[in-house]
C-alpha cells in the first residue's frame, strides 16, 4: 500500500482568505456553466430552426444569494411564447425538454468546471 | 468549420487554468470571427482560407477570444478582495489589441494569395460627402 501525508499548514488567517476566493471562483464558474448550458439548449435540441427566434430567446443567466450561487436557464416568453409549448409539449407534440437535456447531458463538464475552479480557489490562497 | 486556431494556441495563464470545455467553447467563438472577419474582408466562400492561418490573423485570433471569455466574466471577481477587476482589465487589454491588429489584417493573407507588399497593407479613407 502506497499512503501519502500531506501536511498543509493551513492557518486560520488562511480561512477568511479561502472564503473569499471560493466565492469568487464560484461566480466565475456558475458564469461559465451558465454560458455553456445556453450554448448547448440552443445547439442540440430536437425541434428544426426557422427563424432562429427560440434560438434567441433560449437564455441563461446566473446570480448569487449569501448561500448559494444559482443558475437559471429559461425561455424568455417576450421573445418566444410558444417555447413552452415545443419543450413540454402541446396536443400532439412531443415534448422536447431541451433545456433539461443540455444540462442532463454534460452534467459531467459542469461538475468539471466547479471541480477545477475549487482547485484554483486553493492555489489562489496558498500563492 | 475548421479549426484555425486550437486552444494549446492561447498561452494566458489565467483562461488557461479554466476547464477544457469552456476553453473549446471561447476558441470556437474566435473560429468563427476569423470566418466572420473573412466575409467582411470579400472571402466569400470560407474554404477559401488558408490553414494554418497567417500568424497576424492567429494573435488576433487568440485576443479574440480572450476578449470573448473576459467579457462574460466581467464582475465575477468583483468582491471586497482589494484589487481591481481582473477581467476588466483582461478585457480592455485584448480589445485594444484587436482593434491594433484588425487593420493589418488583408484578403491575401487570409486566402494565401500574398505576392506584393501592397497586399499586405489596407489603407482607410473616409468618404465623405458635401
Amino acid at each position: 500500500m502506497i499512503s501519502l501525508n500531506v501536511n498543509l499548514t493551513f492557518r486560520p488567517t488562511n480561512l477568511p482568505r479561502y472564503q473569499e476566493f471560493v466565492n469568487k471562483r464560484l461566480n466565475e464558474a456558475s458564469k461559465l456553466i451558465a454560458k455553456l448550458i445556453e450554448r448547448y439548449a440552443q445547439e442540440e435540441h430536437r425541434y428544426e430552426h426557422r427563424t432562429g427566434t427560440l434560438k434567441s430567446a433560449t437564455k441563461s443567466t446566473s446570480y448569487s444569494t449569501a448561500t448559494k450561487k444559482i443558475i437559471s436557464s429559461y425561455i424568455d416568453d417576450g421573445i418566444a411564447d410558444y417555447g413552452k409549448y415545443i419543450s413540454k409539449g402541446f396536443k400532439s407534440w412531443e415534448p422536447d425538454p431541451f433545456i433539461s437535456d443540455a444540462i442532463q447531458n454534460h452534467w459531467s463538464e459542469i461538475m468539471a468546471i466547479i471541480d477545477r475552479h475549487l482547485e484554483m480557489a486553493l492555489n489562489d490562497t496558498f500563492n | 468549420m475548421a479549426d484555425y486556431i486550437t486552444k494549446d494556441d492561447i498561452t494566458n495563464i489565467n483562461f488557461n487554468k479554466t476547464s477544457e470545455s469552456v476553453r473549446d467553447l471561447y476558441v470556437s467563438y474566435a473560429n468563427k470571427e476569423i470566418e466572420d472577419l473573412a466575409e467582411r474582408l470579400g472571402v466569400m466562400d470560407v474554404t477559401e482560407i488558408v490553414t494554418p492561418i497567417h500568424y497576424k490573423i492567429k494573435k488576433w485570433a487568440i485576443n479574440m477570444a480572450l476578449s470573448l471569455y473576459s467579457q462574460d466574466l466581467i464582475g465575477a471577481n468583483s468582491i471586497d478582495i482589494g484589487y481591481v477587476d481582473l477581467y476588466k482589465d483582461m478585457f480592455e487589454r485584448s480589445q485594444y489589441l484587436i482593434n491594433q491588429q484588425q487593420p493589418d489584417i488583408t484578403y491575401e493573407m487570409l486566402t494565401g494569395t500574398v505576392t506584393s507588399r501592397s497586399d499586405r497593407t489596407t489603407s482607410f479613407g473616409r468618404v465623405v460627402r458635401g
